[in-house]
């Protein structure tokens, strides 16, 4: 078992507050990340978990029993979790065979020598690093490292395993390929994984859920599709991709739908469905977000009644191509396939598809990030 | 025991875990809890005998021993010797060390090792031998260098005179320079090249680039280890006494001491004390500030690759002066010591029918003194080395893992000792220990104590420098994969300091077994150090074996740090 | 290691003796020996010694002659004999921190300052003890009581290098002429008491002019008696201003280029008392040490080391003079033990300082 149960959770350093009002239900097995910039709470709040940081308020209970509270906290040892480092956190006098049978050497009661050296071999043979037992951690390379610290986690069979930034030191071919396997491994084993990245893309491809934190606060907490398609703020649109914010006014608000009839900036309207908990009033000026990907160009033709615009930018990344639209005083981000041919100057039709947009409340808009640059 | 007890059984579902996690903490607890109170009985309990005692003891309140010290003019002439005394050391060590560090660490001098060894040496030998050997060598009328130079140029008298203010100011020069060549070399090493190559392509000369940008930059180091230097010279009390007051040069170790002489004026010697403590503090404050400034020397993170400079044809110029220097603190006074250690005579010279193996084995073998103040010596500086750096692992791990509130205090607590010169610290031991009724004093534990206090600084420091290259992470990764607070400091923690805590340990042991002030003051019969027991036979006038003891020692003492540096494979006396 | 047990029992129960015991001493057969007046008294005393099985002496006697001793009293009685040499300031400075922390170390204590005994006694710190020799000591060397009694007489000459000096000092008068500026060597009364008793002698009698003119010699200020004669046997310094006659009798022995003065404007003879320390550990063996300090052979002992005897009618020690024909110095021990500190303060004022 290894359900996570975090209620009222906060701490502060000095004035500042860390982690603010966390709640967060995490379902045995599952998957799920804590996304946010850096300094946002989310390594705050996974060793509170593990038990290295007593929180100023609020609970963590796990399997029903209360492991934090502001006056009492399990000490990590007794918790039975597996973490994963940033900096793997090998002990480079001990070889990785001592490193990955410490926590079967610290079970009580005592196992059998034969049982944890057969525990550690198949462990090691789970990451790919069999007959490594006598090398030392110095004469590894960082993937193989990284392998070890996960062997060693996960060679007591946590029911929970903590994950703060496994894979930032690795170089990117690697992680992509340590990505796929941590999720192998967490399907197979149905272990609780709680996962601390900055990186939307690996929260992304792996997690069950994802919860966005911002300042210490809990902005959204969903799966990965909604996060990204849904965000429940500007904020966390904005973290999750690139993304157009565009100014809009209200024309009607419909409550069962949800949908909103907005009129933008550069004259379109549009029934686009409103963020969840926002009620937009006719009259109010809002944010209307649209990823890249939502918009579509086509050529101009004179009789053209939809809304057209000047490429300003054509970016070829390769695989994909994006393209900067100025139209007004807005400028818009699309993506397009990578054989569209395009140049400065073009003069260009495109349409948004509503159903992927969002409307927000205006206030968020007008300082909250400005769409990221292209990379 | 009763509330974990009760707790125990009156908790919830993970009942076991939670007693676990109790007996866990409570064990940190224990261990951190002890190790701060074990400083603050080392530190705090004698200075606060040493206040007490300066103004009046228990039975009155009084400032009279201060107005007493106050207005005794000879005071002031104490006070200005050991400043003098300290100032100049200071400046000695500045110059010779500056350089030798550059040498070493940025040049390619041929010999460095040998430089590296014999500023260990240098650091090695007991300030109280030296000032023994510059006796034999030194003194006005029959000295051997002055004999030497009556002996070639006829003239009346030889030039040199170690009784005086500049000769004891070389001894006391001699014995502290290291913390100097050390501090600077560690600091040069942590310079990045980038920072002076930068300043090369944009066409600054390799002179400027020294005086512009390389100086500057460890100023902070040069200044910090001028400043422990300065503190050290004021608390040397062998060399001050055995060359200053024979021509009534006295400083404040000194006046101390006298003070504490029968008939005892423990008020005037405690007030003092208390004088001497505020200048040494004073000045260990100032060295803290200026280190805790020095953060851009840090940031550079590891010792990189440098550049080394060819010196040309100033490298064997530059060779003739480091070991002419080196002559004067380490060949000539071992030099002496060990010849004269093989005659039956000291007057004599050495000739055939003088030498002898006689010394030797009169102090090993013949002398139950001797042999009972080595074994004493090597059971109480061991023990003060081991747990010192036990201690100062726990200690060090509190302020800079923990960081408790008040950790600033321990750390503070921690620093003072430095501050404490040997005397003093006896002083107030005697008031804190004499009375109790748990027999500590005229044991060997008190010894074990002053040792203890004396030199946790070092321990402390050892550990701290050790437990920064040391990510939390690793002991976190042992506390979560079940192992508790206790079993991740011995089995992850305290190894992988292992090298810096060998370090602290031959340290902690060489200085311990060359103390003096301290043991000189405390011991009694059946707990003399190998240290008293050379001073006690000097002053019975015994030169030839007290040069046979003092060989032995230095024989012992290198033996040891040349083991440890080779278990460590790291320069003791580099930190 | 098999030792260490017994050693910490030991050790707790001279804690525990030594807190419980009253001034006179903890109870037993041997306590109440004040005196030997018997052959039985003795056998009590040898007997309680023994049980003892050693004795703990504090000394200002040269390591060598007092390990002599040491092994002379060994050899009589099968007790070993613990030697702690210092200087005598040192000893007695030891001797009280061990009093104050109620863990007295040793039995007897031997020092030649009479002043510092006279003080040790008003503070109850001495076991009166007789021994068999008493009577035959000077009353001017002995506590009436038996309090503190003198072991050996030392003689306060005069000494210089004969390789060095052609016309040696005559007097006290003479030494502080010029001529003898930058040659002396003066024993440091902070340090030795033998030097404090000479010291207030001198003050009292010439007046602290004469440390004036002391000081424009610029004495070089020794802490040991040894260490006095090392400087001029080694022609560090030539002139000693004073010196146990002990030292130079040695140093002439052993064939070195000294030899001694003795003032013709008077000598002082310094008793060396010694006495058995209340609180003693060793009680009785401490009785017994003291009473064989006294006998014929110790004393004749001392006279070849070229000391005085201590008690009456023994003949000078060789090449030294009778004290029947010295003109000997009185020395008024109680001034000094009230004095001594006062004595001390003004030494360092007009000497201590270098400029």
């Amino acid at each position: 078992m290894g359900t996570i149960e975090i209620k009222g959770l906060s701490k502060n350093y000095g004035d500042l507050r860390v982690v603010d009002a966390l709640g967060l239900s995490i379902a045995d097995g599952q998957f799920v990340t804590l996304l946010g910039p850096s300094g946002c709470g989310k390594t705050t709040t996974l060793r509170m978990i593990a038990g290295f940081i007593t929180p100023d308020e609020g609970t963590i209970t796990v399997d029903g029993a209360v492991l934090s509270s502001p006056d009492h906290v399990v000490s990590p040892e007794n918790r039975g979790m597996g973490m994963v480092f940033q900096n793997y956190a090998l002990w480079p006098h001990k070889s990785v065979f001592q490193n990955v049978v410490y926590g079967l050497r610290m079970q009580r009661p005592k196992l059998r020598r034969e049982d944890m050296r057969d525990r550690v071999a198949a462990i090691l043979d789970t990451v790919g690093l069999a007959g490594y037992g006598d090398r030392f951690p110095g004469q590894l390379s960082g993937g193989q490292q990284q392998r070890v610290a996960l062997a060693r986690s996960l060679v007591t069979e946590p029911s929970i395993l903590l994950l703060d930034e496994p894979l930032s030191n690795l170089d990117a071919k690697l992680r992509d390929k340590m990505r796929d396997e941590l999720q192998e491994i967490q399907r197979r084993t149905n272990i609780t994984f709680v996962y601390v990245t900055h990186d939307q893309t690996e929260a992304m491809s792996m997690s069950d859920r994802i919860a966005v934190l911002r300042a210490g606060v809990l902005e959204q907490y969903a799966p990965p599709r909604q996060v990204y398609f849904r965000p429940a703020s500007v904020a966390v649109a904005d973290f999750m991709g690139l993304i157009n914010l565009i100014p809009a006014r209200v024309e009607s608000y419909d409550r069962p739908t949800a949908t909103a009839e907005v009129e933008l900036d550069f004259g379109a309207r549009l029934g686009v469905p409103a963020a969840d908990g926002f009620e937009p009033a006719a009259g109010e000026q809002v944010t209307v977000a649209v990823r890249p990907e939502s918009i579509t160009i086509r050529p101009a033709s004179a009789v053209d009644e939809d809304p057209f615009a000047e490429v300003s930018r054509v970016m070829m990344l390769g695989h994909l191509c994006y393209c900067v639209l100025r139209i007004g005083e807005v400028e818009l981000r699309v993506q397009t396939d990578n054989h569209v041919d395009l140049d400065r100057g073009d003069r260009v039709c495109f349409d948004i598809d509503p159903r992927r947009a969002s409307v927000f409340p205006a206030s968020t808009t007008s300082e909250s990030a400005p769409a990221k640059e292209l990379v | 025991m009763n509330a974990v007890m009760i707790d125990d059984q009156t908790s919830k579902p993970p009942a076991e875990r939670r007693a676990r996690h109790r007996r866990g903490s409570v064990s940190a607890k224990l261990v951190l809890g002890a190790a701060a109170a074990a400083l603050v009985v080392l530190v705090v309990y004698p200075l606060f005998w040493l206040v007490l005692g300066s103004l009046g003891g228990t039975d009155k309140f009084t400032f009279s021993n201060y107005l007493r010290v106050v207005s005794d003019p000879g005071l002031y002439d104490a006070l200005i010797n050991t400043l003098l005394i300290a100032t100049g050391a200071c400046v000695i060590s500045l110059v010779t060390g500056v350089p030798i560090a550059w040498l070493i660490s940025r040049t390619n001098i041929p010999g460095k090792g040998l430089l590296r060894m014999l500023t260990s040496v240098s650091f090695m030998i007991p300030g109280f031998l030296s000032a023994l050997a510059y006796v034999m060598l030194m003194a006005p009328n029959n000295g051997w260098l002055n004999r030497l130079v009556v002996s070639v140029t006829g003239a009346e008298k030889g030039p040199f005179n170690i009784y005086s203010l500049p000769g004891i100011t070389m001894v006391t020069s001699f014995g502290v320079m290291a913390y100097v060549v050390m501090l600077t070399s560690a600091a040069l090493d942590s310079v990045d090249s980038g920072v002076e190559q930068s300043a090369r392509i944009l066409g600054a000369s390799r002179w400027k680039i020294l005086m512009g940008i390389t100086l500057p930059l460890v100023t902070p180091a040069l200044l910090a280890s001028a400043l422990l230097v300065f503190v050290q010279s004021l608390a040397l009390f062998g060399s001050h006494a055995i060359l200053g007051l024979p021509v009534q040069i006295y400083t404040l170790p000194t006046r101390i001491y006298s003070l504490f002489a029968f008939p005892p004026d423990y008020g005037a010697a405690t007030a003092l004390s208390m004088m001497l403590v505020l200048l040494t503090v004073g000045c260990l404050y100032l060295q803290r500030w200026v280190l805790a400034r020095r953060s851009y020397i840090t940031t550079g993170g590891k010792a990189g690759v440098h550049e080394t400079h060819d010196l040309g044809r100033l490298k064997w110029p530059a060779v003739i002066g480091c070991h002419a220097f080196f002559a004067l603190a380490v060949y000539f006074p071992v030099g002496v010591l060990l010849l004269t250690s093989l005659m039956t005579a000291q007057g004599s010279g050495l000739t055939l029918d003088n030498f002898t193996f006689d010394n030797y084995f009169a102090v090993l073998f013949e002398s139950s003194l001797t042999r009972r103040a080595a074994i004493n010596s090597l059971i109480v500086a061991g023990s003060a080395a081991t747990l010192g750096v036990l201690l100062g692992a726990l200690i060090a791990y509190i302020n800079f893992r923990l960081k408790p509130r008040g950790a600033k205090v321990l750390d503070y607590l921690a620093t003072i000792p430095l501050g404490l010169p040997g005397i003093v610290l006896a002083v107030g031991l005697v008031l804190a220990w004499i009375r109790l009724p748990v027999a500590v004093y005229g044991t060997l534990a008190i010894l074990l104590i002053a040792y203890l206090t004396r030199y946790i600084p070092l321990g402390v420091r050892s550990a701290d420098s050790a437990l920064r290259q040391i990510d939390p992470s690793l002991e976190e990764a042992g506390r979560i994969s079940g192992g508790s607070w206790l079993r991740s400091m011995a089995e992850i923690t305290l190894p992988l300091m292992k090298g810096g805590l060998v370090a602290g340990w031959s340290l902690i042991f060489v200085q311990a077994i060359g103390e003096l002030a301290v043991a000189i003051m405390l011991f009694t019969v059946g707990t003399e150090t190998i240290a008293v027991a050379i001073y006690q036979r000097s002053e019975e006038g015994h030169f030839e074996e007290v040069a046979a003891l003092s060989m032995l020692v230095l024989i012992a003492t290198a033996l040891i740090l040349g083991l440890t540096r080779r278990l460590t494979r790291a320069s003791v006396t580099r930190f | 290691m098999r030792s260490r047990i017994p050693v910490l029992l030991t050790s707790a129960a001279l804690v525990l003796t030594a807190c419980m015991s009253t001034p006179d001493g903890p109870d037993g057969p041997s306590a109440s020996i004040t005196e030997i007046t018997d052959q039985a008294t003795l056998d009590t005393l040898v007997e309680a010694a023994h049980e003892e099985g050693r004795v703990v002496w504090y000394t200002s006697v040269p390591s060598e002659r007092a390990q002599q001793i040491a092994d002379m009293f060994t050899k009589e009685y099968d007790i070993e004999v613990v030697v702690q040499r210092s200087g005598g300031n040192d000893i007695l400075q030891r001797y009280l921190l061990e009093k104050e922390a109620k863990r007295v170390q040793n039995d007897v204590l031997t020092i030649s300052d009479p002043a510092a005994f006279i003080n040790l006694q008003k503070e109850n710190d001495l076991t009166c003890f007789k021994p068999r020799n008493f009577a035959d000591v000077p009353t001017y060397a002995k506590d009436a009581g038996g309090c503190w009694i003198s072991t050996r007489t030392n003689a306060m000459v005069m000494a210089y290098n004969t390789e060095q000096v052609t016309e040696p000092p005559a007097g006290w008068g003479d030494i502080v002429n010029p001529r003898f500026s930058g040659d002396l060597a003066y024993v440091d009364p902070n340090f030795s008491s033998g030097s404090l008793i000479v010291t207030a002698g001198l003050a009292n009698d010439l007046g602290w002019e004469w440390f004036d003119k002391l000081k424009a010699e610029q004495p070089f200020i020794v802490k040991s008696n040894n260490q006095l004669m090392e400087t001029v046997v080694l022609g560090e310094r030539s002139v000693a201003a004073f010196v146990n006659s002990t030292y130079v009798a040695e140093a002439k022995a052993k064939g070195q280029p000294v030899e001694w003065v003795f003032p013709e404007d008077g000598v002082y003879l310094v008793a060396a008392p010694s006495a058995v320390v209340s609180g003693a550990p060793n009680p009785a063996a401490g009785k017994l040490l003291a009473d064989f300090l006294l006998t014929e052979a110790v004393q004749q002992l001392m006279i070849e080391d070229g000391n005085y005897a201590a008690v009456d009618g023994m003949a000078p020690p060789e090449g030294q003079p009778a004290i029947e024909d010295m003109n000997v110095l009185d020395i008024d021990y109680n001034k000094i033990a009230t004095d001594g500190e006062s004595v001390r303060d003004q030494f360092n004022s007009l000497i201590g300082s270098a400029n």
